[in-house]
């Protein structure tokens, strides 16, 4: 996977979302816990998603609804869980 | 026009707020929810649409009973707005029963009567095991099977108590014993999740159900469907006159065969499947099983007119 800056990874997940729940217009700060737009049901859809998308292994100590609630705190998982990732051993 | 299969959704499915639109806007919604208040003396649409009822709409309970209902209520308002009559009807485990009553095999307020009961059975007997209910998603379920084997231990049994998809499964144990297996799911590269308000079902872990579940359904007097249901305890449809009884009772102990009924309406050529209720997990579990069953689902506002756009293109 090439290197992707902040934006385009939030338009990935934007896509995802839009393609996937009724939304009319989405703010990356919006809480979408919170309008009952997300729910841990969806949050384990989406983690498949995530996993393949962004090459990242989500394990169950991440299924906190924080970190789904908007697509920053999606962002901030997904880049956290990267950085990890390439950290050199 | 090729006929859809109408999929009713299970327990965990409900959300705070679900179906709202269609209840402020349609009679026949509101008329549903008064029924089911009129039968069980309960304001469902109290507990579905006030924030402050959140914790009765997420257990097992109330949940039961609110599922049925709003999902009653979407298959009337699918009816009475595109009125195109299903080939089959199912249901993912507590899902089956909004099938049967959809397919006119029981009327609805006896249904809430039965789940009523069911409920409190299943309660009854799940007190005193301390047990839990958990999905293992993104691991072939060969690989899942076998994780649960080994860890199986006799008078401390695990069981898979639903085959989803081809890479989910939920599990069901004691809740120890479960939890223990988050780390070894891990490793071979799955998650495990705990569902919450669950407890040991569809495992014989629930033996003791059984007998009282068919004494409560010998009270009822079942109807001949108007399209075949398919069952979750072998993915065919119910043999509503000789078996639906001792085939239902039965389903408390058996695993969820959801993957073999989405095999069902493949083979008998079904390409449309509409989810009659909230929260799209069965959409999901169809579209990661196969391609060929273009799937709809039944929960907003813009649905109706999506589908009314999709079905009567078909």
């Amino acid at each position: 996977m090439n290197p992707k800056d902040s934006d385009s990874m939030k338009e990935i997940i934007r896509g995802y979302l839009f393609e996937n729940i009724s939304l009319e217009e989405l703010h990356n700060d919006e809480d979408l816990v919170e309008y009952g737009i997300i729910n841990s049901l969806f949050a384990i859809q989406m983690l498949t998603f995530l996993e393949k998308e962004f090459c990242i292994k989500i394990t169950l100590d991440d299924m906190e609804m924080d970190n789904f609630k908007s697509v920053n705190s999606l962002y901030g998982m997904v880049e956290a869980k990267q950085v990890l990732k390439n950290k050199p051993v | 026009m090729k006929k859809p299969a109408f999929m009713f959704p299970g327990l965990g499915s409900q959300y705070p707020g679900m179906g709202r639109a269609f209840y402020e806007n349609y009679k026949i919604v509101k008329e549903t929810f008064e029924e089911a208040e009129d039968t069980l003396g309960i304001d469902l649409a109290e507990v579905c649409f006030t924030p402050k009822a959140e914790k009765e709409l997420a257990g097992a309970e109330t949940g039961r009973l609110a599922m049925l209902t709003i999902s009653i209520a979407i298959y009337r308002l699918f009816m009475e707005q595109i009125n195109i009559s299903p080939q089959f009807c199912l249901g993912h485990s507590l899902g089956s029963y909004s099938a049967l009553c959809c397919a006119g095999v029981i009327d609805f307020s006896d249904m809430l009567h039965i789940i009523r009961h069911r409920g409190i059975i299943v309660n009854q007997v799940n007190a005193r095991l301390n047990g839990i209910m958990a999905w293992v998603v993104n691991l072939d379920n060969q690989i899942t099977e076998k994780i649960v084997r080994e860890n199986s231990q006799q008078g401390m049994e695990l069981y898979v108590s639903a085959y989803d998809s081809p890479n989910q499964v939920s599990i069901s144990g004691r809740r120890n014993l479960v939890m223990s297996l988050v780390q070894k799911v891990e490793k071979a590269g799955g998650l495990l999740y705990p569902l919450k308000h669950s407890g040991p079902f569809h495992c014989p872990l629930m033996q003791d159900t059984v007998e009282p579940f068919r004494h409560v359904l010998g009270k009822y007097h079942f109807c001949p469907p108007a399209c075949p249901v398919i069952s979750n305890n072998d993915g065919r449809p119910y043999e509503v006159e000789n078996r639906l009884v001792t085939t239902l009772a039965h389903h408390l102990v058996k695993p969820v065969q959801w993957q073999e009924s989405t095999r069902y309406l493949v083979k008998q050529g079904v390409t449309i499947a509409v989810e009659m209720g909230p929260n799209k997990v069965l959409k999901h579990l169809i579209q990661s099983s196969t391609n060929s069953i273009k799937t709809y689902s039944m929960e907003k506002q813009k649905d109706l007119d999506i589908l009314q756009q999709a079905l009567l293109k078909e």
